[in-house]
Parts: C-alpha cells; sequence; structure tokens
C-alpha cells in the first residue's frame, strides 16, 4: 500500500538530509586539515582524525535514516571550522519537533551530542 | 568501585541510565505518558534509594556543617513522588497496566548499584579528593537521569492531552474518570519535578562529570576491534565493492595510523620502548603512513556518489569499534592523554605489540585495497569523477584539451554513480600504491616492537645503525620484516 507523506514528514528528511551533508562536510574538512603541510600536531591530529572519523560514522547513519531515493544536493558549508559544522547539524536537528525526524533518530541526536561533548 | 555479575561498576550503570533516559526522551512522542507515569513513582524511588546508599563526604573536609543540598533537594524529590504515587493510588488514573519497559530497566540498574553500595560500603576511611570528584560526578550524574527522565514523562503527557483533545466523544466516554484533569495535573507535577531537578543539574553538569572515576580500559579492547577490524574491512573488499567503503576502509587505516603513532610515541617517552630506535626510523614511517591514507581517503571521498548504496552494517560497527577502543585508551575528557597518564593507564609494551600486529594486517588490507581499486566494476559519484578528471588532465603536459566529456551531463547533473575512466582509476590505484607502500615499510619499522623484551633487540639495531650512513641503515632496519612482491594491475 502506499503511503503519502506529509508535510512534517517531509521535513523531518530535508532535515536528515541537511544534517548528511553538514557531517560529510565535516568529515571532509577534517581530512583536508590533515592532508595540509606542514602537518598538524600529534595530538591535534589525533583529535581531527577521531572527529572526522566520527563525523563519517554519524553521516552514514544519518543517511541510513533516508530512503534510498532522497536528493541529498550539494553541500553548501558556511564555515571551515568542523567542530562548528558538527555543532550546525546538531542545531539542525532541533529546528523540527523530534516526531517529525524519521525513526531511529535519536541514535543519531545522542551520536552528535556525544561527538560534541567528547571534542568541546 | 567493585562491578556488578554482569560486570559493570556503578559507574556504567548510572552511565546506562543516562542513556537509556535520553533514548525515552527521544522516543516520547510515540509512547503513553500514563504507562510512563505509572513506572516513574519506581524510578525516583530507586534513585532516592541510591543516593543515600552513596558514601556521605567527611563534613569535616567539606567544611558544611549542615546536611548538603543535594541530599535535601532529593529527600523534596522523593517526597514529590510520594504525593503523586498517593494521588494516583486514590484515583482510576493511570490506573493499572502495563509498565514502560526502558523506565523498568533504570529502576533495574539503580537497585543493582545500591545493591553493590550497599555491600560495599564501610565509610571508615576518609574520602581523599578523587573520590570525591568521583562521589560528585555520580550524584550528577544520577540528577540528570531524574532531570532528563521527568522531561520525558512530561513530553509524553503533553502529547497525549494532544490527542485527547481529538478524541471523539463516543470513545471518551470509555476512558477513566477525569482522564483529562488528571492528565494536566499529572504534567504540572512532572514540570515541577523536572525544575527542581535541574538545579542541581544546572551547576553540576556535566562539570562534575570530569571527576568521574574512569576505570581502566579493557586490555583486550583494542586488540579485538583491531582483529575485527582487519576481518570486516577484508571482507568488505573481497566482492565487487563500493567508493564509499574504500573511502571509510582508507579513514579508519588513517585513523588507526594517528592512534598508533600517539600510543607509540608515548611508549618512546616512558622508554617503554627504544626512544631512539622509535624517533628516527618508526615516527617517519609512520607519518608517510598517515599522509598515504589521508590522501586516499580524500580522493575516495570525492568519488563517492551521494546516493550510493548502504555500507556493509558490519563494517560500519567495525569502524565504531575501532574509534571507541582509540578513544577510550587515548581521551582523557580534555583531550589527548599525556604520554604519563597514558603510561600510567596503559601497558604501553603491551599495546606496542598490538600495535605492531596492527602494522603488519594493514600492509595486507592495503594491498587489498590496491587490488579492489582495479575493479572494474567499481563506480564513482559522475561529479567526483568529473572535477577528479578535470583537474588530472590540467596537470598533465597539455592542461585541459579534452573535447569530450569526461561523464554525460545528465549523469553530472544527477550525480550517477559511473564508470571510472583510465586516468581516474590509474590515479587512484597509484594512491593506493602508495599507501601499500608506506605501510609496509612501516611494519617493516614496527618489526622491532614484537622483540621479546621490546628493548633489547632494538637497542642493537640501533646501535649497529648508528654506525652507518643514515639512508642505508634505515632501508636495512625497515626491511625487518620481508617485503611482499608489488602486483600490477
Amino acid at each position: 500500500m502506499a503511503t503519502k507523506t506529509t508535510k512534517t514528514e517531509r521535513d523531518g528528511l530535508a532535515v536528515t538530509a541537511g544534517v548528511t551533508l553538514l557531517l560529510n562536510a565535516a568529515a571532509d574538512r577534517c581530512l583536508s586539515i590533515l592532508a595540509t603541510d606542514p602537518a598538524p600536531a600529534l595530538e591535534d591530529s589525533f583529535a581531527l582524525s577521531d572527529l572526522g572519523l566520527g563525523a563519517q560514522l554519524a553521516g552514514h547513519l544519518a543517511r541510513d535514516l533516508l530512503p534510498a531515493d532522497v536528493e541529498l544536493g550539494s553541500p553548501r558549508p558556511h564555515q571551515d571550522d568542523p567542530l562548528e559544522l558538527v555543532r550546525a547539524a546538531e542545531a539542525l536537528t532541533r529546528t523540527v519537533p523530534i516526531e517529525t525526524l524519521p525513526a531511529g533518530s535519536s541514535h543519531l541526536v545522542v551520536a552528535l551530542c556525544d561527538l560534541l561533548r567528547e571534542h568541546s | 568501585m567493585m562491578p556488578t555479575r554482569d560486570g559493570r561498576s556503578v559507574g556504567e550503570l548510572l552511565l546506562d541510565c543516562d542513556l537509556t533516559v535520553r533514548d525515552v526522551l527521544m522516543d516520547t512522542p510515540h509512547m503513553d505518558g500514563r504507562v510512563m507515569v505509572r513506572t516513574w513513582g519506581e524510578v525516583v524511588q530507586a534513585a532516592a534509594d541510591l543516593w543515600r546508599a552513596l558514601p556521605e563526604p567527611d563534613t569535616s573536609t567539606s567544611g558544611s556543617a549542615g546536611p548538603e543540598p543535594g541530599a535535601v533537594l532529593m529527600e523534596q524529590l522523593q517526597t514529590m513522588n510520594a504525593d503523586l504515587l498517593k494521588a494516583a493510588r486514590r484515583r482510576q488514573w493511570p490506573g493499572e497496566g502495563l509498565a514502560d519497559e526502558r523506565l523498568l530497566q533504570v529502576c533495574a540498574n539503580l537497585t543493582t548499584a545500591t545493591e553493590l553500595l550497599l555491600r560495599r560500603r564501610t565509610d571508615i576511611r576518609p574520602m581523599g579528593p578523587r573520590v570525591r570528584a568521583d562521589l560528585d560526578a555520580a550524584k550528577a550524574r544520577l540528577m540528570h537521569v531524574l532531570y532528563v527522565g521527568a522531561h520525558g514523562v512530561q513530553v509524553a503527557l503533553n502529547r497525549d492531552l494532544r490527542d485527547l483533545a481529538v478524541v471523539p466523544a463516543s470513545r471518551r466516554a470509555a476512558l477513566p474518570a477525569e482522564t483529562v484533569k488528571r492528565t494536566v495535573e499529572a504534567r504540572d507535577r512532572m514540570a515541577a519535578f523536572e525544575q527542581f531537578a535541574g538545579s542541581y543539574v544546572s551547576y553540576t553538569f556535566p562539570a562534575a562529570l570530569r571527576g568521574e572515576h574512569k576505570p581502566a580500559p579493557e586490555p583486550d579492547r583494542l586488540r579485538l576491534a583491531m582483529a575485527t577490524w582487519d576481518i570486516q574491512a577484508h571482507r568488505a573488499l573481497a566482492g565487487t565493492t563500493t567508493a564509499a567503503t574504500i573511502m571509510l576502509i582508507a579513514q579508519t587505516q588513517a585513523h588507526t595510523a594517528f592512534a598508533t603513532q600517539t600510543l607509540l610515541r608515548a611508549a618512546a617517552e616512558t622508554s617503554a620502548i627504544e626512544p631512539r630506535q622509535y624517533r628516527t626510523r618508526l615516527a617517519p614511517a609512520l607519518e608517510s603512513a598517515q599522509t598515504a591514507w589521508i590522501a586516499l581517503a580524500r580522493t575516495w571521498s570525492q568519488l563517492a556518489p551521494s546516493r550510493e548504496q548502504r555500507l556493509d552494517p558490519d563494517l560500519v560497527m567495525a569502524a565504531r569499534d575501532i574509534r571507541a577502543a582509540t578513544l577510550e585508551v587515548i581521551h582523557d575528557r580534555s583531550g589527548t592523554s599525556s604520554a604519563e597518564t597514558l603510561a600510567a593507564t596503559v601497558d604501553l609494551k603491551q599495546t606496542s605489540q598490538t600495535l605492531q600486529m596492527g602494522l603488519a594486517t594493514a600492509t595486507d588490507l592495503a594491498y587489498a585495497l590496491r587490488e579492489a581499486t582495479a575493479d572494474p566494476q567499481l563506480l564513482g559519484s559522475a561529479r567526483g569523477v568529473n572535477s577528479l578528471a578535470m583537474a588530472l588532465e590540467a596537470r598533465g603536459p597539455y592542461g585541459n584539451v579534452a573535447t569530450q566529456a569526461w561523464v554525460r551531463p545528465t549523469d553530472h547533473a544527477q550525480d550517477r554513480p559511473v564508470a571510472l575512466p583510465d586516468m581516474v582509476r590509474e590515479s587512484a590505484w597509484r594512491a593506493a600504491d602508495h599507501a601499500t607502500r608506506v605501510t609496509t615499510t612501516a611494519a617493516g619499522c614496527a618489526a622491532i616492537l614484537s622483540a621479546p623484551d621490546g628493548k633489547q633487540v632494538a637497542k642493537t639495531v640501533a646501535e649497529e645503525a648508528g654506525s652507518r650512513p643514515g639512508r642505508d641503515v634505515q632501508l636495512e632496519v625497515c626491511r625487518s620484516t620481508p617485503s611482499r612482491g608489488l602486483r600490477l594491475m
């Protein structure tokens, strides 16, 4: 039976797609910083690498919440700081009521909160 | 604090409660507030029991003669809860029925933690600052559980009220008497409860958690995580793989290389391994490996299609385990742990041998990844392929002279997965080949770590090395593991 997508559900999907893009951008940004010459100090590198991998994994978690046919679009992050991008992703999840996010989003929200807690 | 029969300490039980109520909060829109109210009373009771079981700080050192403000607050919360329960028992609402399973689990955890403390508690030794900090953290965590849980119940009750507002009159008659009135009353009382608990949380959470006792990492966790990762990554590369899979593998390998260097540097600084050998041979080799894996991850990040099929969940789980295991060892709440902290919490000699095994398996994984790159069925994002091909062509002797587009405009517009042009595939293969070579070199340099005492052989090799010119010696030392012949595409 075909199911109709309501406006609020669409909002939830749009937010999840936006979160996915922001997390992907954060992961890419971490890799770019790690690839700079000279490379950051080892302590910073480990933290950046961890943030990047954490963002990448959370990004997959977000992507998995979306139906396969959802177009993600192109990332247009407004900033370069990967931690700020993760913060922006977390803030984005708050822009819609929780019930409009796809089922299973609680894990994503917890993953984002954990990532921010570990790197703040 | 002593672990329970299931192996969890009081801190871990509290953490589990905290995570569970957060989960409950996320799912409250789909939950029945009445069911939650029925169970909530037990949660508060179990929390109050645990609070009382916690050792009391020594008043002579805390500088306060009266009872702790937290203890007073907990008593007030318990009184509020008792009033709520009393009112509920007198009325038909919420009535008897199902209980919330997750809140019951929170109760069970809190009760187990209480039993654990009652068995251990002696109150005979003076409380040191670290124990005091751990105690403060436990209280902050416990109050946070009540704060988040109360908010969850309140959200669920609000949702119930919205639903009740649209219930047809015919169905409303079947509901217990005064359902709306009692739901409003319970919601308001939960709001007051939340505010009370929040007053404690606002000045303790999460700052107090910094003093929480952190148990020593499981000695085998890193080794198991690395072994599981190696198996899952090989499995993911065995069949037809995807760009996103290669990207995640490369990024996780880079992360492992950073973690390896962080731990080996600490081992060298605390003389768990031979410092000179590390500084002159291993560190440069590891840096090259990191750079190569990062470059590979960046290449495949560009090529991974945005709408690619889902990743293998086992691979994702294994990558998560790698991250969690390295973070547990290296991260110290405020950031990367110092060498001294690492030496105090981890057996760095044993960890060095685990890392050496990790580098050995990374070599094989690098070969597998390089082979996967040659798979003609491997697809890339149309936009990524186009931009990489343009960049590669521009770097060539003639610049961007191709008259034909690298991908079809419709594929580009929709960013469809497309076959990799030869130039792009060769570039990706060269990046994988470079990662293979530098990882092999790093694994060869790390072979000294598996020496029985971890130092003697390293020293001998280093002494021999000292009598020869630098570059030749480096090659000699790094060849201590026979290298595998490079295979061509």
